[in-house]
């Protein structure tokens, strides 16, 4: 078992996964298992963030000036969502640190 | 020589008669040719994909070879009877091969109102095309039963084609219904009621997904959206398990996400059993005129 994805990873979303979106939800597809995945609005937000490698502190960053959410539970759940993407083979993390 | 005729928006030219399908004129070009062909011997049974070819084998019925969407070849098994054999060519045959044209083929039937069509889609057995009928008999021109062929227009919207032109009933249905079973097609399990059917394809803007309720359960509609809409279509694909199994998925993917952004989609639940069918029946009537006054969001 890997550790889990903490704020200062790079996280991009994996190649092999082709996206839709639907009623502002994205909508993923694992081509390789066929299984779907729904994202709601926060989580699609994320996903949309992640097109490029991005550092993990910084989509904090960015949901916080976004939404009305406090530092504590912004940070735990997108800790939470991310480990799930991760676990689903949805994202990966990058051995090099993004470019600023 | 062979017989034309059309059926989810194609022409069909078949070497035998296909007395199930509405005839269409004699033309040079067809969409689809089927044929009678010896076929080299199948390794499995179900469907498999070899190259560019689908091919799909129904025990002791016959074996299909479906190529590029416009020919399906046809290699009967000794014994089997030609109901038999144009049963599974109109039912597992064509919904591969409607997967194989880019289509996207819903579980479902489908009935027009006011221009537009609106489908009823379920698992086997849940009462669809019973519903279809009832909506029938108060007016409503049927498009298709069973399966429903879906393609989308230059701006995406969805467009559901007419498909065979009968229902297919069990007995209790056909009693409900009030129709009378001497003057129909039995197949061995179910009649097969012929209905005028519409010649043109219409915008396909809303799903209705059949699902059982408890017993003496109020009748109730609700939309899905996103996610749970696509999922919902998903299920009730026309024998979803080929997808796969003839590398569509990506293909797939898209047209049902195209499908849930086009038309609206609602879970239709009821109790289950035929005493409530005219109240659903008029539910869905009193839904479809909402929607077409534009008093629904």
């Amino acid at each position: 078992m890997s550790r889990g994805i903490g704020l200062g990873d790079v996280v991009v979303r994996s190649t092999g996964v082709i996206e839709t979106e639907v009623d502002g939800e994205i909508i993923a597809l694992d081509v390789e298992t066929a299984v779907c995945y729904g994202l709601n609005r926060v989580g699609s937000h994320i996903w949309r963030l992640m097109a490029v490698p991005v550092r993990v502190g910084d989509l904090r960053d960015q949901l916080l000036a976004r939404f009305a959410v406090d530092a504590a539970t912004c940070e735990q759940e997108l800790l939470s969502l991310l480990g799930e993407l991760d676990e689903q083979g949805l994202i990966k993390r990058q051995e090099q640190p993004a470019r600023a | 020589m062979s017989s034309r005729y059309l059926a989810y928006g194609l022409s069909i030219a078949c070497e035998f008669d296909l007395p199930e399908l509405a005839p269409a004129p004699p033309g040079n070009d067809a969409d689809v040719r089927i044929s009678l062909a010896k076929l080299p011997p199948p390794h499995g049974a179900g469907l498999m994909q070899q190259g560019a070819d689908t091919f799909l084998r129904t025990r002791g019925v016959a074996y299909f070879r479906l190529r590029g969407g416009r020919e399906i070849a046809i290699d009967p098994a000794p014994g089997a009877t030609e109901p038999e054999v144009r049963l599974y060519l109109l039912g597992s045959a064509f919904g591969a091969l409607l997967y194989q044209r880019g289509l996207l083929p819903l579980h479902a039937g489908a009935v027009a109102f006011g221009g537009e069509a609106a489908a009823i889609a379920g698992p086997s057995g849940i009462g669809k095309s019973t519903l279809v009928a009832h909506l029938a008999r108060q007016g409503h021109a049927v498009l298709c039963d069973d399966t429903c062929a879906v393609s989308f227009d230059a701006a995406g919207r969805a467009i559901a084609s007419p498909g065979l032109p009968r229902v297919k009933l069990c007995e209790d249905a056909l009693a409900a219904l009030a129709y009378r079973e001497p003057d129909l097609a039995f197949d061995g399990a179910k009649y097969a009621l012929s209905l005028p059917q519409l010649s043109g394809a219409l915008p396909l803007t809303r799903v209705y997904l059949l699902r059982d309720g408890p017993p003496g359960s109020r009748i109730c509609i609700e939309r899905l959206a996103g996610f749970a809409a696509t999922q919902a279509l998903v299920a009730n694909l026309y024998r979803t398990q080929y997808v796969g199994a003839m590398g569509l998925t990506r293909q797939v993917f898209s047209l049902v996400t195209a499908l849930a952004r086009s038309a609206t989609i609602f879970t239709l639940t009821r109790p289950r059993g035929l005493e409530a069918l005219g109240e659903v029946s008029f539910s869905i009537e009193a839904h479809l005129a909402d929607a077409a006054s534009g008093a629904l969001a």
